[in-house]
């Protein structure tokens, strides 16, 4: 009776209500979804590594599928050296597919491009700021040497 | 009265040099570099004001006037720059940096920060001991007694320093640590000389300290967008800060604050995110779920934010009890006031303030302990290197009980990171039966676990493990793609007596950045 109640309470659970679900669902019902859905979970969820496998997946079978495109992007975005490459997609994919999908969906590209391009904009200034690493110090040690110099001279 | 000035400008050039490393603190940490930074540049400067100091008294017949204003002036640039340094290291943080991408500008902006700021004024104190021990050998007739006693009032002075700006001044802040100084510099000054150019220096000292005291500089670097401070404080230690973000999240900032956190508070929740969620698994781990008791140490406790998710698991019946050892007392009073643990947690948890995680673990009974939490990153890059070396692991593992459970936080990015993962993990598989790395979503942490003579649960059959209610995210981190099982092949070794973390940890995120 008690096995049966938990069965039913697992079969009503969203893979995304807790840990204990998510896993539950990624040994027994995973390899049952689509593909989509899958990719759709473990993103939301944040299992990086088993989402960009799912992504391949779909992407070998349907390399213009704008879910899997969308999810890549999002998973690329978490690292900044390719900021530059995934705004270039997002633009990309804005253009391609976002008349044909829900607002929502369209609405969470628009954020993503808007961080991404405050992100470049932000990395880019900070690439103008590197003069300062070797700039400053050495201008304040040569601002040191002279004021000793100059008080050598002044004073002694 | 010149032993007296020997004596406080001694004490003058200590207190700068400490001082100096917690005023820049709030924007460059104060990491191992940092105060290398420092006391080499100080050291710099003391040698060119013995230097120029010697060489006017060659040249100077009436030196005292000269010393009372380099003195005065050493005082003055200090007070002018308690305005300038925030905009001057502000420069060096630009909005919205990353921690990860931090560190080469935080090595460099204090270095600068350490000529511009610092240097001057310790090179007009130091140029004064020439001048002093000249003036005192004229009086005495002798000039090894006179070099003597200057160079012993001096250095008394400068043990002054020492203890003084750390037990004593700091507590107060870094303000009035430094008012203390050109309080200090001044009577050095005015013990020397009270001509009119020495009073009218010391007039537009005291202008310059009047106008500091109505117009302060900022203690703090920017708070992230959308943020609320709470509360700031400084201890001897560290400037700590709460901040509220817009969904009343908490934040505890501990000097450099960036992007990260020491401890993060949620209102209504026992899970506050990020790598602390993953501390739940280590109860789970050590089997510990339906003990009847559970014991458990959080080294680097902070303001307790694991000590949700480490005890959700365990059942209703267990007693359980925390200990969280945490180095600054302050840490401890902030997340009391601002970052509270809900009642039935904060009566089991105890927090031991101003103890250091590895002394403080040793009063722990031998074979005693379900866990222990590591989470003791220091200036943001650091794992101390005391805290992750053989001999701590091995001290760790004879408080575990068989089949307890050490885990400990890791931050890292970049190409440099395996490296960093790879010593901690075969380190610990030097002294654990079996140990693993979780990535955790969404984030640059992970968290190792290690367990003391029994294998780790294997990663099939976890979801049986885990009590419901415990956060997606955390499952996540559970699938094999996240987790890396086992020590490495080949890994650098951390000892007490040799350690090369400091220099793993910052080779990490240096390659962040470039």
């Amino acid at each position: 009776m008690f096995s049966c109640l938990l069965l039913l309470t697992a079969f009503f659970q969203q893979p995304l209500d807790d840990a204990v679900s998510f896993l539950t669902w990624n040994d027994t019902h995973r390899q049952t979804e689509s593909l989509s859905w899958q990719a759709f979970t473990l993103v939301s969820a944040g299992a990086e590594q088993e989402a960009r496998s799912v992504i391949r997946q779909i992407l070998v079978s349907s390399p213009d599928d704008p879910d899997a495109l969308r999810y890549s992007i999002e998973l690329d975005a978490l690292y900044p050296k390719l900021h530059s490459e995934v705004l270039q997609r997002a633009f990309e994919w804005r253009s391609n597919f976002s008349a044909a999908q829900p607002a929502a969906v369209q609405a969470s590209v628009s954020n993503m491009i808007q961080f991404l391009e405050t992100e470049t904009m932000r990395r880019d200034q900070l690439a103008a700021k590197r003069v300062l690493l070797w700039a400053a110090p050495l201008l304040g040690l040569s601002s040191l040497i002279g004021a000793v110099y100059f008080l050598s001279r002044r004073f002694a | 009265m010149i032993l007296c000035a020997a004596f406080l400008a001694g004490l003058a050039v200590l207190t700068i040099e400490i001082v100096g490393v917690h005023w820049m603190a709030p924007w460059f940490g104060a990491s191992a570099l940092i105060w290398s930074n420092q006391i080499g540049i100080i050291l710099f400067a003391m040698a060119a004001g013995g230097w120029l100091g010697g060489r006017i008294t060659r040249k100077k017949s009436s030196l005292m006037p000269y010393a009372a204003a380099f003195l005065l002036i050493a005082a003055l640039y200090l007070k002018m720059g308690e305005w300038l340094l925030p905009s001057f290291a502000s420069l060096f943080q630009p909005e919205g940096l990353l921690l990860e991408e931090a560190a080469a500008l935080f090595f460099s902006g204090s270095l600068a920060a350490s000529i511009f700021f610092f240097a001057l004024p310790v090179l007009c104190a130091s140029l004064v001991t020439p001048m002093l021990i000249h003036e005192h050998s004229t009086r005495i007739g002798n000039v090894g007694q006179a070099a003597g006693e200057v160079a012993a009032a001096g250095t008394l002075g400068s043990l002054v320093g020492v203890f003084g700006t750390t037990f004593f001044l700091l507590p107060f802040g870094v303000p009035s640590t430094l008012f203390a100084v050109t309080l200090a510099l001044a009577f050095a000054a005015l013990s020397l000389c009270r001509n009119r150019l020495v009073l009218a220096l010391v007039g537009v000292l005291a202008l310059t300290s009047l106008l500091v005291l109505l117009y302060p500089a900022p203690a703090f670097s920017d708070l992230p967008s959308q943020a609320k401070l709470l509360e700031t404080r400084t201890s001897s230690y560290q400037t700590s800060r709460v901040i509220e973000q817009s969904d009343g999240t908490r934040w505890l900032q501990v000097n450099e604050g960036l992007d990260s956190f020491q401890s993060i508070w949620k209102p209504n929740s026992l899970f506050p995110g990020g790598y602390y969620d993953l501390f739940a698994l280590a109860p789970v781990y050590a089997n510990a779920r339906n003990q009847e008791s559970f014991q458990a140490w959080l080294l680097g406790a902070g303001t307790a934010s694991a000590v949700g998710p480490l005890t959700f698991p365990l059942g209703d019946s267990c007693k359980w009890s925390v200990i969280g050892v945490e180095l600054d007392p302050d840490v401890i009073e902030l997340g009391q006031k601002w970052m509270p643990l809900p009642e039935p947690l904060a009566q089991n948890y105890t927090a031991l303030p101003a103890m250091d995680a590895r002394a403080a673990l040793r009063v722990a009974n031998p074979n005693s302990l379900d866990c222990v939490l590591l989470d003791a990153y220091a200036n943001q890059f650091e794992i101390p290197v005391h805290l992750a070396s053989v001999e701590f692991f091995s001290e760790v593992a004879s408080r575990l009980r068989d089949g307890g459970v050490f885990a400990m936080n890791i931050g890292a990015a970049g190409r440099g990171a395996p490296f960093l993962q790879d010593a901690l993990c075969g380190t610990l598989s030097q002294v654990f039966a079996d140990l693993r790395v979780h990535r955790v979503p969404w984030s640059r942490n992970r968290v190792i676990f290690a367990r003391k003579g029994l294998h780790l649960p294997p990663l099939a059959g976890l979801s049986a493990l885990l009590p419901s209610g415990l956060p997606a995210s955390l499952g996540a981190s559970c699938l094999p793609g996240q987790v890396v099982d086992g020590a490495p092949k080949s890994y650098c070794l951390l000892l007490d007596a040799k350690n090369p973390l400091i220099s793993l940890q910052w080779q990490a995120w240096w390659e962040a950045l470039s």
